[in-house]
């Protein structure tokens, strides 16, 4: 029986090449942020003041930046910084949302109310400002950016769980536990979260990407990780400068940007398409 | 009806007070002597003076929050700290060029998605469905600051066909400012066409399998008299849905793609706002934002409404 279902699960993961590519781009990136310090040829801070804005050279594929450092060792850095800001935000996102969530799907009445009306006004603030205006009252750090998307992020996470758990409530196998006389707190954590897991980690999928490019935005007008550590939003920002001079300075950071965040989506789809409960 | 109205509208004030309970409790965070805060580090004491007794703050915390509120309600918001000037008629002053870069991505954003997403659909899984369902997620995934550094790159420094970043007023000059409007524009549309075009062909393959699709292709109408005619008007509905709620996106998006452009909406005015630590400014600017996203979707949904009475009818019996 599980051999049959591992052969399934092959199977169709072989049906959509596109979803296993993705995966594997995102596992390169992976190894990329944990390999860093093995991986880049040079000190990402290191200036180099006779190799200032040089272009591409085999010493330095990537080309070199405005204060003469190596723009491949500054890209792989910087996968180090989208990564932990994009991972660990949507963790604090699930941490606070998904127990949130739980709570209001399950309760309802006054509590219910009060987390969802929260949820409404919070999410009323578009994802970026209200970034921006957390990192304006927490200031203008890796952190304090990653802590501010998390924030942002949370609400998409407290609806999707209070939906997924009125419907999983409704299920048979959930009334059967209630009617064995499992309790509230056990039917949540034994019976509904395991069976919603899947589509949190599909929304995940969606988010992580998302929450990568609203760091690479505010440390690009400055409010996120702070010069000189390497990351692809201030890369960004420095490059635009020399558009003329130095036009390699925008290519990379840019292209890491968008093929690690293609890559989640196109891994994500597959995912969505691998765990649809319909297809069981 | 009314009674579908009057709950969406109840809901939208609950979510405005809480909105405002927020903004109010977020200036209240930053540390130091709110005064302060509000007033900015030039101002002298009787400035702080006079601040101190309009907001009340040596009042109870609620009362505080109760005077604020009945300021703002009459549009009172305070004052820049940097320029002085009333914080309303800042904003309000860069409404014709915020209203330019939201009208001019949707534009080209329906004018690509409609398209392309009922072609989609209506050939689907072909050759076509594939490279359109390709480029709307390569428009999805590619961040829109890098998208506008790549435009700049090759339309301005290299092809020198466009500007590179400044504004120009329409009333000045249309073929100026639409020559300096078109890559922000552009960069704005970009994403919001790539969603609206993968709603656009979800929503039409949906239709094009109902009951009634079926019936009007065995009566023998042609294909096009069935797309349109038929699928059209109803696929479109889930499609207004997502165009009310991407405009939280298209907000956001204007301040990242006005700091590259150049462009002095208010998404230039926040960021500048952030910087100077201008908090009276950055919390005005939030809270009419978050104001403008509920009623915008508040209209959105009624609009529908209006259009679909299902939607009504379930409206007043479903839950929140």
């Amino acid at each position: 029986m599980a051999a049959s279902a591992r052969g399934r699960l092959w199977r169709r993961l072989w049906r959509r090449p596109p979803a296993v590519v993705g995966a594997l781009v995102v596992l390169f990136f992976v190894v990329l942020a944990v390999g860093a310090p093995w991986i880049a040829t040079f000190d990402p801070q290191r200036s180099d003041y006779g190799k200032i804005r040089k272009a591409p050279t085999a010493a330095n594929p990537f080309g070199t930046d405005d204060l003469g450092r190596d723009t491949f060792s500054r890209v792989v850095w910087g996968t180090r910084v989208s990564m932990q800001a994009g991972v660990f935000s949507i963790l604090l996102a699930i941490a606070i949302g998904v127990p949130a969530g739980l709570m209001a799907g399950s309760q309802r009445g006054a509590i219910d109310q009060l987390i969802m009306r929260l949820t409404d006004a919070w999410l009323a603030f578009p994802f970026l400002i209200l970034a921006i205006g957390l990192v304006t009252i927490m200031g203008a750090s890796l952190t304090n950016a990653t802590v501010a998307i998390g924030l942002a992020a949370t609400p998409t996470y407290i609806r999707l769980t209070r939906g997924l758990v009125l419907s999983t409530q409704e299920e048979d196998y959930v009334q059967a536990a209630r009617a064995l006389g499992a309790g509230g707190l056990r039917t949540i954590l034994r019976h509904i979260l395991p069976n919603i897991a899947s589509a949190l980690l599909v929304q995940a999928t969606v988010s992580i990407p998302a929450a990568i490019i609203a760091e690479a935005i505010l440390s690009f007008l400055g409010l996120g990780v702070q010069p000189p550590t390497p990351s692809w939003g201030t890369m960004l920002a420095t490059a635009q400068q020399y558009l003329e001079t130095a036009p390699w300075m925008s290519w990379w950071p840019g292209l890491a940007i968008f093929s690690l965040t293609l890559s989640f989506n196109l891994a994500g789809d597959g995912l969505r398409d691998l765990l649809d409960p319909k297809d069981y | 009806m009314a009674e579908f109205l009057v709950r969406r509208v109840a809901i939208s004030i609950v979510t405005l007070f809480v909105i405002s309970l927020i903004v109010f409790t977020g200036v209240r965070m930053i540390p130091g002597d709110p005064a302060r805060v509000m007033g900015g580090t030039d101002a002298d004491a009787a400035g702080l003076a006079e601040i101190r007794q309009k907001y009340g703050l040596d009042d109870p915390i609620p009362l505080q929050y109760l005077r604020w509120i009945g300021l703002a309600l009459r549009g009172d918001l305070g004052e820049s700290i940097r320029t002085r000037e009333s914080v309303v008629w800042t904003v309000a002053r860069k409404l014709p060029i915020t209203i330019e870069l939201a009208g001019l991505p949707l534009l080209i954003a329906l004018a690509i998605a409609i398209p392309a997403g009922v072609f989609s659909a209506a050939r689907r899984n072909t050759v076509w469905d594939l490279l359109a369902n390709a480029v709307s997620l390569c428009g999805l995934s590619v961040p829109s600051f890098w998208l506008g550094i790549m435009l700049i790159l090759f339309l301005s420094v290299r092809l020198h066909w466009l500007p590179a970043s400044g504004f120009v007023p329409l009333w000045e000059s249309p073929v100026g400012n639409l020559q300096r409007m078109i890559m922000p524009a552009f960069v704005l549309g970009a994403g919001l066409a790539a969603v609206l075009m993968r709603q656009t062909r979800n929503s039409m393959i949906e239709i094009l399998s109902a009951d009634y699709i079926r019936t009007a292709w065995s009566k023998g109408l042609a294909g096009r008299a069935v797309i349109f005619r038929h699928a059209f008007r109803n696929g479109l509905i889930p499609v207004v849905t997502i165009l009310g709620l991407q405009t939280g996106a298209l907000m956001g998006g204007a301040v990242v793609t006005e700091q590259i452009f150049v462009v002095p909406g208010f998404g230039r005015l926040i960021v500048e706002a952030v910087f100077t630590r201008d908090y009276p400014l950055v919390q005005g600017v939030v809270l009419i934002t978050a104001s403008a996203y509920v009623f915008i979707n508040l209209l959105v949904d009624v609009s529908y409404s209006l259009l679909n009475p299902r939607i009504r009818i379930g409206g007043a019996a479903g839950g929140g």
